[in-house]
């Protein structure tokens, strides 16, 4: 991969990664709102909203930052399986979209619980902390997998799919 | 002795403590689908 793609790979693998982590934001705090009212309308509200949100920004965000980050670790230096980091980046990162993926049928049925709530009583009894605990955990393991993008931790496997060759050009860029 | 300069890696602490934490959160997982809190039934 030539330095022009790698570094237009890192823009994407990094504005997806991070774009992520702000779309989780916004449904900790969307969830929360849901949370914490009493109002029938701000509860069927927030819960109308999650669903997008999490179809329309979450899952191709996360589906974004996975393949970019497979890109990048195959076509540069980084390799998929030589450094620890980066499996343990991996794995984090398709544990996160697995269980968002598997979330999203949990955020259908609130948001159908929420539009068919006949009362404001049933849609105020439609509230659950789970959006909330989901996205909490979801912040904490994708801030641990910046932290690691960022420190680099050592640790090589020795497991070597292309042999270095020595030059200096394709060393990894440390972002 | 036999392990000076050989090329043995050992697994650097920080992989192990992830390794640790990992498995823990697979088994909180598994026993929270067993216990019914999976996809889809929140909310009812």
């Amino acid at each position: 991969m030539t330095p022009l793609w790698r570094k237009a790979g890192l823009v994407v693998h990094v504005a997806s990664s991070v774009g992520w982590i702000g779309a989780v934001f916004t449904s900790l705090v969307v969830a929360a709102i849901a949370l914490g009212t009493e109002d029938a309308q701000i509860v069927r509200a927030a819960y109308l909203v999650l669903e997008p949100l999490g179809w329309y920004t979450l899952v191709p965000l996360s589906l974004a930052s996975l393949a970019s980050g497979l890109v990048q670790s195959l076509g540069t230096r980084w390799g998929l399986l030589r450094h620890y980091w980066v499996i343990v980046k991996l794995t984090m990162n398709v544990f996160a979209t697995g269980v968002l993926l598997l979330y999203m049928q949990t955020l259908d049925h609130l948001s159908a619980a929420a539009r068919t709530a006949a009362t404001d009583a049933a849609a105020i009894g439609v509230r659950t902390p789970s959006p909330m605990i989901h996205a909490a955990a979801a912040i904490a393991l994708l801030l641990v997998a910046l932290v690691l993008s960022v420190y680099k931790p050592r640790g090589e496997t020795g497991f070597r799919a292309v042999e270095a060759s020595g030059r200096s050009s394709d060393r990894p860029v440390r972002t | 002795m036999a392990d000076q300069g050989s090329n043995v890696r050992r697994l650097p602490r920080w992989v192990k403590i992830f390794a640790v934490v990992g498995a823990l959160i697979v088994v909180l997982l598994v026993v929270a689908l067993l216990a019914g809190h999976g996809p889809g039934r929140h909310g009812g």
